[in-house]
């Protein structure tokens, strides 16, 4: 089992093999972040694929967290466990959550194609959830071992009535009940011709179906772990995107009822929000922190890369997924349990221009001492001041871009005249990393050195998406198995690393195939080539370039959402094709920029860093992808 | 054993000029699409008296202007041939929001033709139609001959890629095709092992993987390659385009390859009933419910040999909607005459042979 080629967890059925892959800190401070919320009211959960919210739905299975107990001594998962305790997910080491996972799929949204009243559709929808979410829960206790005979549906006082219309009481009549809602449903559903509305009479018994509103919690006596436990019912709906956009309106007024005393939780993309919600959303993430708004009935967390980011933070989860799912690979055991994907990236030795294109650097580079009428002491001095660890191309690189910045000031400004203002002594100590960047950048264009390599730049490029850097990563990590299998030493130059990656880009690039896949493909090539431009130019005005499209942020409130280029957008950011990052303050004015994923950054050889962009027009991004204006 | 009468090629048009213009009246439901072929059996249908021909217009959102365009100069030739007033009704294959709907709709669409005028005969002409119209409603009117003393007949002109350099763009999500729905859906048959029979499908890759993913891993996975076929190594060259599939991706599901004429579709309905009977017999008594559901990918023909199999066993259909058309560089037909294959399938008579 490789997981860098399973790509997501979904299909790791068992829990054994699961609960080792999770990295601890992205669950730890989704937990940390909301604590006592999450469980007592309607917590939508809201990231693009691949961000985890799978990951932490399947985390809060029966199934696996029966199998906790297993995992009793085991270090790697210790962190994991002590987050899932702290949220009360475990209780000792056994569950406290019995949670059923209801992906939203197309029999769900089928129920708003038939033709009936709208009230009478979301009748069938909840029933429906309802129905699917208790046989589920039956069915995930039965499959780790519990005896229902064994299992005690605790209600609300004073629910009698209901209690009794659901069977309450005795367990296979309860599960009785729910099949025949089920059926019921799923007859009308995948009917060729739906019966009309007034055909329906009897069929509507059956459909009355509300246990959600008087089950409080689930007992399971002490034959199965023996003691007895209580399980916070708990349903989640994945995908609930899925659903037609009033279905969603509906079931979110129906959970936000905080009578429902079970826990509810709804996954979605941002496909379920059209471009004004989600960019609402993102504004929602700012002012939600602990403490403020306590009588909330819904809490919205947002699990994807947005502006307030933390790449550090992410290049150690990175680290740690690295190290979990090389672990499992037969080939690497005989390397040592130290092996470590950071390590092994990182001491590739910087690559260096051959002394040709050297040479053509340098001769470049006295030509315009010339021009600027400087001597190479000046140049000396200046080139003293660069960051220390450079190697010389990248020196000769970073000179051109300050002579070719010289040649464009006024004598007044200069960088190697007296200095008479503050602001050019500012300059010369701003020849910093951007600026170091921006030169690896232009020569890997113009020389095609390398520039993708070492595992910070991989972890960059993630988008702080697992999924994202797993898949990136797997390209190198294919590479180090085969050398490990044929008994090499394991090393990957700068060259390697650095064309594997960028070749993994462009074919992921090319594989995308969701609706309007082409489109989004032009939006990419046309911001890149934009990007590109600006990052090539000799003075670097950006220092490290370009790798968005801004526009002004009014002017992104005149897209109309039925627009082409709002769908295609919409599942740009959707995918991470694009990034989002608004609003954006600059030079005095407030901006919505278009950010590239980062694996089209990758395939379009621009910087990571976050900030440089193109300025553009709505206008002009509707005729780069040909829509009608 | 399941049979259903049926004829190819030159017979087909021995049979409809022999059977039609002594039947009563007939409804003759096809498709507007862009293919030339969509024009083969409304000319020989259309002139006559008896026959009402009733289309549909499959709207789809992402379609490019010159197959649109393509679309209405059919429409108007095919008006130009009728002999009884002709209807095109479009037929919305996706709702706002990207969910297919195209199977409902046209179902719902042929219950108000059908409601409207009394046939004996329904000819459905699956030539220009898209599966998930054309199954649906194939469906609708086999359960319909059950009770009612409706002849169904099934007719399918293809001639292989009309249009190489036209792509159909897939969904990012796939469903159980209208009137073909999974049990495995439901609580009693959700442990029901799953056999996946897909058809094999140059750049269907993606297609493919989004399919096993949302059946959850079938337990067992039966690519159908397509031999005998016109180009002789086709299926090795499919099994190489996909090996990263088969030989990685689904590995922990056994899998069983089954060969099948390209073209033939009954060739393709009796490898499937011969694989759906030997494993129900295969795990009788055993205490073990299984399903075998299908997947028709591609070209035309296979999959009718799919919706047949569908038909006789009750089998569902799992695929990914077609949401629209990318055309690469000039869009110019293929310069071909009739087409090859045709074939004709008494849909009615659907049986088993012990009846």
């Amino acid at each position: 089992m490789n997981p860098w080629h399973k790509r997501a967890n979904e299909f790791i059925r068992d829990a054994d093999e699961l609960l080792p892959l999770i990295s601890p800190q992205p669950i730890k401070r989704f937990f940390q972040r909301e604590s006592t919320r999450l469980f007592d009211r309607l917590v939508v959960v809201v990231g693009s694929p691949g961000s985890g919210k799978t990951t932490l739905a399947r985390l809060l299975e029966l199934r696996t967290l029966a199998a906790v107990p297993d995992f009793k001594g085991n270090t790697d998962v210790r962190e994991l466990l002590a987050s899932l305790a702290k949220a009360d997910v475990l209780d000792d080491l056994e569950p406290a959550v019995l949670a059923l996972r209801l992906p939203a799929g197309g029999q769900l949204r089928a129920i708003w194609d038939l033709p009936y009243e709208a009230r009478l559709r979301h009748r069938l929808l909840r029933a429906m959830i309802e129905a699917k979410t208790v046989l589920g829960w039956l069915r995930a206790m039965e499959d780790v071992g519990v005896d229902i005979e064994h299992v005690r549906i605790v209600t609300t006082p004073n629910a009698e009535a209901a209690r009794d219309a659901v069977n309450a009481d005795d367990l296979d009549a309860f599960r009785e009940r729910a099949r025949m809602t089920e059926r019921a449903i799923f007859k009308l559903i995948n009917a060729l011709v739906a019966p009309a509305e007034v055909e329906l009479g009897e069929h509507l018994i059956d459909v009355a179906y509300a246990p959600f509103a008087i089950i409080e919690s689930i007992e399971i006596s002490a034959a199965w772990r023996g003691r007895v436990l209580h399980l916070r019912p708990m349903v989640i709906i994945d995908d609930a995107h899925e659903l037609h956009p009033t279905q969603l309106e509906d079931v979110d007024i129906w959970l936000r009822d905080r009578e429902i005393k079970i826990a509810r939780w709804m996954l979605t993309r941002i496909d379920s929000l059209n471009l004004e919600d989600f960019r609402r959303v993102l504004r929602d993430e700012e002012t939600v922190s602990p403490g403020t708004n306590p009588g909330r009935d819904r809490v919205r967390i947002l699990l994807q890369d947005t502006d307030n980011r933390n790449r550090q933070a992410f290049r150690s989860i990175a680290e740690d997924v690295a190290r979990r799912y090389l672990h499992p690979l037969a080939a690497f055991h005989r390397r040592g349990s130290t092996l470590s994907l950071k390590t092994l990236l990182n001491t590739a030795r910087p690559p260096a221009l051959s002394d040709t294109d050297l040479h053509i650097l340098q001769s470049e580079n006295a030509r315009l001492v010339e021009e600027n009428l400087l001597t190479s002491e000046k140049v000396v001095a200046m080139e003293a001041a660069y960051p220390a660890d450079i190697t010389p191309d990248v020196k000769a690189a970073v000179t051109h871009i300050m002579l070719e910045r010289e040649l464009k000031r006024t004598p007044q400004r200069s960088l190697f005249g007296a200095p008479t203002d503050d602001s050019s002594e500012e300059e010369v100590s701003k020849v910093q990393r951007p600026v170091v960047i921006g030169a690896e950048l232009q020569m890997l264009h113009r020389f095609d050195r390398p520039f993708y390599f070492g595992f910070e730049r991989l972890a960059d490029a993630a988008n702080e998406n697992i999924e994202q850097f797993v898949t990136l990563a797997s390209v190198l990590v294919d590479r180090l198995e085969t050398q490990a299998i044929r008994g090499r030493q394991l090393a990957l130059d700068a060259r390697q690393q650095h064309k594997a990656v960028r070749e993994q880009a462009v074919t992921l690039i090319g594989q995308w195939d969701f609706p309007y896949a082409p489109l989004v493909r032009k939006l990419v090539d046309f911001i890149g080539g934009r990007c590109q431009e600006l990052t090539l130019r000799p003075n670097a005005p950006l220092s490290d370039g370009a790798n968005a499209y801004g526009i002004l942020l009014s002017d992104l409130g005149n897209l109309d959402s039925n627009d082409e280029l709002a769908r295609a957008l919409h599942y740009a950011l959707a995918y991470q094709a694009l990034v989002l990052v608004e609003p954006y303050e600059c030079k005095g004015k407030t901006w919505a920029l278009f950010e590239l994923g980062g694996i089209a950054i990758i395939a379009k050889g621009l910087t990571h860093s976050r900030g440089g962009f193109v300025e553009g027009t709505l206008h002009q991004l509707k005729s780069a992808v040909g829509s009608a204006a | 054993m399941m049979r259903v009468p049926n004829l190819s090629h030159d017979e087909v048009d021995e049979f409809i000029v022999d059977y039609f213009p002594s039947a009563g009246a007939t409804l003759l439901i096809g498709n507007m699409g862009f293919s030339p072929d969509v024009l083969y059996f409304p000319e020989r249908l259309g002139p006559l008296p008896n026959v009402d021909m009733r289309f549909f217009h499959e709207r789809r959102p992402a379609v490019p202007p010159v197959i649109t365009q393509l679309a209405f100069e059919r429409e108007q030739q095919l008006r130009d041939l009728a002999a009884c007033p002709m209807e095109v009704i479009d037929i919305a294959i996706l709702a706002e929001d990207g969910a297919p709907v195209g199977g409902r709709n046209a179902c719902m669409q042929v219950h108000q033709w059908l409601c409207a005028k009394a046939y004996t005969d329904v000819v459905v002409d699956a030539t220009g139609m898209s599966r998930c119209t054309a199954f649906p409603v194939v469906k609708q009117l086999y359960q319909l001959s059950r009770d009612t003393p409706i002849r169904v007949h099934l007719l399918v002109a293809d001639s292989n890629q009309a249009f190489s350099n036209v792509e159909s763009v897939s969904n990012d999500r796939g469903g159980w095709m209208h009137g073909f729905p999974g049990e495995t859906e439901t609580d009693e048959f959700v442990k029901a092992l799953k056999l996946w029979v897909v058809q094999l499908s140059e750049k269907a890759g993606a297609s493919l993987q989004t399919m096993f993913r949302e059946l959850d891993s079938p337990e067992e996975v039966c690519p159908v390659l397509p031999f005998p076929a016109e180009n002789p190594r086709r299926a090795d060259e499919l099994l190489f385009e996909h090996r990263e599939y088969w030989q990685r991706e689904w590995f922990e599901s056994p899998l069983n390859f089954i060969r099948a004429h390209e073209s033939n579709p009954m060739d393709v309905f009796h490898s499937i009933a011969r694989l759906h009977a030997t494993r129900v017999e295969a795990l009788t008594g055993s205490g073990l419910m299984s399903q075998t559901v299908l997947s028709p990918v591609g070209r035309r023909l296979p999959g009718i040999g799919m919706l047949l199999a569908a038909l006789a066993y009750g089998l569902p259909i799992f695929y990914l909607e077609t949401v629209g058309y990318d055309v690469y560089g000039d869009f110019v037909p293929d310069v071909h005459g009739p087409p090859i294959h045709r074939w004709h399938f008494r849909v009615d008579k659907l049986a088993s042979t012990n009846d």
